[in-house]
């Protein structure tokens, strides 16, 4: 403890080289500035250094998509109608450029003790024809008693996929895979192709339509009942995604890709939750989207 | 701003106690009561900090092992539904679909988030019975926080990704997480299962992943 505590100077006291010593000395003792030291509030932002910042060192934002806030002439991606496919649509201005997140020449790099935190935005919009809710594997047979009988009732869980994949190869931005705990929806699943939910981990789910029933009556599907159904129309959607360091990283870009239709699938009772590529809504379904924004940050952990 | 020096010597001048004294007593308080005022800016950095001295991140990815919510699971729900939240076996109430800890927490600020992909089953949106024009169907979602809700937000009502964060103040110590759900409750009219008959999933929760900063200072 270096806390100094000696007695006060007091008339009779004798002036010698030695007390005057032992007092100067007590503001000479090794760590003399400590805890105890230091008062409570000694510590402020104006003490801590912007640069380089350390809570959180990077911070970048990036444009995704195109810049279109009428939605006058949006971005259209049409749904796949093979599968496995072959690439996914990355996300562009609507002039076949692909808009991502560049860290430069030098890329990004992350250490340990650091969090990569991803933050994206993109309006996006259904757009459909005829009735894809009637198409491939999107719904199941409910029970009517009316005049229609039976009614094929749609899940509604027809979607889009969006997902997030990096370069952390080279600055050329040509090596793109999926980010850790994402996969790339191409795992042959029984007869279908898809993923674990488990490894959808960057992924974020665009809905396509709600399907309804007007006047249900005690579950009967026909009885009185009519079909509404509406597309998905104009959204904000949004991606959250984070990422704690092994290791120490180089990421040189990222960025955002879509594929569709997906629906909900098991390969067997008893088998994992899948999402799978439903190829039989795809000549009815278009996402159309238009802008957006993608933000990078790093904090450290502790 | 204190006093450094109290006062000058001067040559020929008489040494009193008071005149050591002072001086002693000023430096002394200067050197055991530092204040910012003090210090020098820009000069604390990550290498003089101790571990979790100004802040602390949580994080969970995914959370709940797989990221799926596993408090409610019927697996006899057709092969193109989920193996989730079925009427037959959710009755009512909020479900607690992931837990974590922040350990150590010093007192403070608390931010924290949740974010996956969530689906409800729309079918029986308007039903004859409920007399109203529709009864929308949603997952509503809440974090609680040592048991408090930090947030709470009406939550996707279709198939969607959601993100649900809130800030608060918290006392020290491990605070426990939930995350919550909680479905619209069912009606007479409902769709609860197909011709087969197997029950209709009404909604899932999965991708789950949770972030939190703690600030103190």
């Amino acid at each position: 403890m270096s806390r100094i505590n000696r007695a006060r100077i007091v008339d009779g006291d004798q002036t010698t080289a030695a007390s005057l010593n032992d007092r100067f000395d007590d503001f000479t003792q090794a760590n003399e500035v400590d805890q105890f030291n230091l008062r409570d509030s000694a510590v402020d932002l104006p003490q801590f250094k912007k640069s380089p910042k350390f809570q959180a060192p990077f911070v970048q934002t990036d444009v995704l998509g195109k810049s279109d806030m009428l939605h006058a002439a949006p971005v259209s991606v049409g749904a796949t109608g093979s599968t496995p496919y072959s690439s996914p649509h990355v996300i562009q201005d609507g002039a076949a450029n692909p808009t991502i997140a560049s860290y430069g020449a030098s890329g990004l790099t992350l250490s340990a003790g650091e969090v990569l935190r991803i933050y994206w935005s993109l309006s996006v919009r259904a757009d459909l024809t005829n009735s894809p809710w009637d198409d491939g594997f999107q719904f199941n047979a409910i029970a009517g008693t009316g005049g229609g009988g039976n009614t094929d009732v749609s899940t509604s869980a027809g979607c889009f996929v969006a997902w997030l994949q990096w370069d952390v190869t080279s600055n050329g931005l040509t090596n793109w895979t999926e980010v850790p705990g994402q996969s790339d929806f191409k795992t042959t699943l029984g007869s279908f192709h898809g993923s674990s939910l488990q490894l959808c981990q960057a992924t974020t789910v665009i809905p396509l339509w709600s399907y309804w029933l007007r006047n249900l009556n005690n579950g009967d599907s026909s009885a009185g009942t009519s079909v509404e159904t509406k597309a998905a129309g104009w959204r904000g959607i949004s991606g959250a995604w984070h990422y704690e360091a092994l290791g120490t990283p180089t990421i040189f870009g990222l960025r955002v890709v879509l594929l569709g239709v997906m629906h909900p699938r098991r390969i067997s009772a008893g088998a994992a939750n899948t999402l799978v590529l439903d190829v039989g809504p795809a000549a009815d379904v278009d996402l159309e989207y238009t802008g957006g924004r993608l933000v990078t940050f790093v904090n450290r952990m502790k | 701003m204190k006093h450094w020096t109290q006062r000058e010597t001067l040559a020929g001048g008489t040494v009193s106690p008071d005149s050591v004294q002072d001086e002693m007593t000023s430096a002394q308080s200067s050197m055991t009561a530092l204040d910012r005022s003090q210090l020098p800016a820009a000069c604390v950095d990550a290498t003089r900090l101790k571990d979790y001295a100004t802040h602390r991140v949580y994080s969970e990815i995914p959370w709940n092992t797989t990221g799926e919510q596993a408090a409610v699971v019927d697996t006899t729900t057709p092969l193109n539904n989920f193996a989730a939240f079925t009427y037959q076996k959710y009755s009512s109430g909020w479900v607690t679909v992931a837990t974590t800890t922040l350990t150590a927490f010093k007192g403070g600020h608390l931010l924290a988030e949740w974010s996956g992909n969530a689906y409800v089953y729309p079918a029986s949106t308007q039903v004859l019975l409920a007399n109203v024009e529709s009864v929308p169907r949603y997952v509503r979602l809440r974090i609680l926080v040592a048991g408090r809700v930090l947030v709470e937000c009406l939550g996707p009502a279709s198939h969607e990704a959601f993100r649900v964060f809130g800030a608060g103040i918290f006392e020290q110590g491990d605070l426990s997480v939930e995350a919550q759900v909680r479905l619209t409750d069912t009606t007479y009219d409902d769709i609860v299962q197909d011709t087969t008959p197997e029950p209709v999933c009404q909604a899932h929760v999965y991708s789950m992943r949770f972030l939190a900063i703690g600030r103190w200072r």
